[in-house]
């Protein structure tokens, strides 16, 4: 900070004086210093405010439903594991388990809990996401079916609308100014196509020329 | 046929457009459809054997409505791809809408499942052309979207929009009218949204840093006016950069030490308004220069004031102050926003990411 000052030549203020406002006659100064002024009135407000709007903005990370999500977590061998929570997080999902399926889910968190605590495998994890993936690699997603279940309901929340996002700036690229005459279904298409260039790449041209073909009767058969 | 396919698949791969202005046979340019066919036939044994002069008029497949089932039958391939991989599994969906070049408005659909293997998947299901923005015809639109591709919403068990009150109303807005249907399709505010709002917030809430992006916007104004100023102003950023090069200070690769310019933020715009201040800092002579040049020989009166003005802030240890401490805050926000839009993101890490970024700030705010 002080070297780009420099670097600039922009006079550095002595952190000792007296803060001067501007504007306002020197009777009237508070008698802070510069350091006081900039450290505490500017800098830790600021970071204050922006705190305080987190926790603002954020409120849901003391919603019950996420509360109970934090619990699944695999970080530093599953420290943070609650039954009671894990299975009021069941009861969120009604359709998913029913009354004998929750008495059944506390057996298996207990089972669960002890089998992967003492696997060496799953004592590294972290996130929600690798533990789902590491359960159905060692099939563990089998044997402990309700709690993969609840996994799989936890992951399944969505975080940022980002893919979304994506989704339209694929969009200019595809309907560009000189291209606004698309049609609706022939652009829905084209995008189609273009976002999801993975799964176009492992189609063979044979699917797409019987669909093409079914469409409607051609005059010609291929 | 293969052909045909080949370009079509070429062409969509890179979202070009097929069609040209005048695609008559004695056309210069015929549009890229029929001109990458021609290329095709002129390059492929197997091609040139059947040419198109050959063919009988009526049967070519070359026309606009066979380029678009074309399209229509890939399409509707990979979506039959991504509903037998989603099969009977639950998911959640991610909608929100913007308005496309000749202002319509556009709703688009990704779903989010957990495939077999236990991995996190978000697909683009469709985009679809709304008449309004209220919370029935969306919901009309999706059920619309769900049926064609034979989907059920009562196996939906997540939503995610961004913040707007159409879409999260407590009682009619598309939240709610879904939640009707299924109790368990939770609804979860896009988490990079809130993030930018909070920023905007500090932004608009706090004097001293309400001040600073004034000015920063006022400067990028007076700077950017013209393409004479940005053309001088590239020059002299140009020529640090080389001078830089010369003495070791910077170091060269690929991508750095690129062409940059000063970048406007915007509220909506997520990590704008981070770049904004590294650009500013980073050709923070650069624009002092220009606004020196355009107080010696500006075009009237008061843009010089408007330039004198501005240097004297620019020049102020306030500003300067300011600008260093804003980029440290937003340096952490940026790598959270970074960290939230990875496509596999899950929520229970999004609240730890969102634990450590705070704690970084207490810690920031103890130690200096």
């Amino acid at each position: 900070m002080s070297s780009f000052c420099i670097k600039h030549d922009i006079d550095i203020l002595n952190m000792d004086d007296e803060y001067k406002l501007r504007g306002r006659s020197r009777r009237k100064s508070q008698g802070i210093t510069n350091l006081h002024h900039f450290r505490y009135e500017l800098f830790n407000n600021i970071i204050d405010m922006q705190l305080t709007e987190l926790d603002d903005c954020f409120t849901e990370t003391s919603m019950e439903l996420l509360l109970c999500v934090a619990c699944l977590s695999p970080n530093d061998s599953f420290s943070t594991f609650n039954k009671e929570k894990l299975i009021r997080l069941a009861l969120f999902y009604p359709s998913e388990f029913s009354i004998v399926d929750l008495m059944v889910l506390g057996d298996q968190l207990d089972t669960y809990i002890i089998d992967l605590r003492g696997d060496d495998e799953f004592s590294s994890i972290e996130g929600i996401a690798s533990l789902a993936e590491k359960m159905v690699k060692t099939k563990k997603n089998l044997i402990f079916p309700l709690v993969y279940m609840l996994i799989k309901l936890s992951l399944l929340l969505p975080v940022a609308t980002a893919t979304v996002e994506r989704v339209f700036s694929a969009m200019h690229i595809v309907k560009s100014r000189l291209r606004n005459r698309m049609g609706d279904k022939w652009m829905n298409d084209s995008l189609v196509v273009y976002i999801e260039k993975d799964i176009f790449d492992k189609i063979d041209n044979e699917a797409i020329m019987k669909r093409f073909q079914n469409m409607k009767t051609r005059r010609k058969q291929l | 046929m293969n052909a045909s396919i080949e370009c079509a698949y070429f062409l969509l791969h890179q979202g070009l457009p097929f069609r040209g202005h005048d695609e008559c046979e004695c056309s210069s340019n015929q549009g890229n459809y029929l001109e990458l066919l021609h290329f095709l036939s002129r390059n492929n044994e197997a091609i040139k054997r059947v040419p198109f002069s050959e063919a009988p008029k009526h049967n070519k497949l070359t026309s606009p409505d066979i380029q678009k089932d074309i399209t229509q039958a890939a399409a509707e391939e990979i979506t039959n791809v991504i509903i037998k991989d989603l099969g009977d599994s639950l998911f959640s969906i991610l909608i929100d809408e913007s308005r496309d070049i000749s202002i319509k408005e556009q709703m688009a659909v990704v779903i989010r499942y957990v495939d077999n293997n236990g991995h996190i998947i978000e697909r683009f299901l469709g985009i679809q052309h709304v008449s309004d923005t209220t919370a029935s015809s969306l919901k009309a639109a999706i059920e619309a979207l769900f049926s064609k591709h034979g989907l059920s919403i009562s196996r939906l068990r997540g939503q995610g929009y961004d913040g707007a009150s159409n879409m999260r109303g407590e009682f009619n807005g598309l939240k709610a009218l879904i939640l009707n249907n299924n109790p368990s399709a939770y609804y979860v505010h896009c988490f990079a949204h809130r993030l930018q709002l909070t920023l905007v917030a500090v932004t608009k809430k706090h004097n001293e840093v309400g001040d600073v992006f004034n000015f920063i916007s006022s400067i990028i104004n007076i700077v950017g006016a013209s393409c004479k100023r940005m053309e001088v102003i590239r020059e002299k950023q140009y020529a640090r950069i080389i001078e830089g090069l010369e003495n070791g200070e910077i170091s060269s690769g690929r991508g750095l030490n690129q062409e940059t310019s000063l970048r406007r933020y915007s509220d909506t715009r997520w990590g704008s308004h981070y770049i904004t201040i590294i650009r500013l800092l980073a050709m923070f002579s650069s624009v002092l220069d220009v606004l020196e040049i355009i107080r010696e020989d500006g075009m009237n009166s008061e843009q010089r004031t408007k330039a004198v003005i501005l240097t004297g802030i620019m020049e102020s240890f306030n500003f300067v102050f300011m600008l260093h401490c804003l980029r440290r805050i937003l340096a952490v926000t940026n790598e959270l926003s970074q960290a939230l839009q990875i496509k596999d993101q899950d929520i229970e890490n999004a609240m730890s990411l969102l634990k450590t970024s705070k704690e970084r700030f207490k810690l920031m705010r103890e130690n200096d």
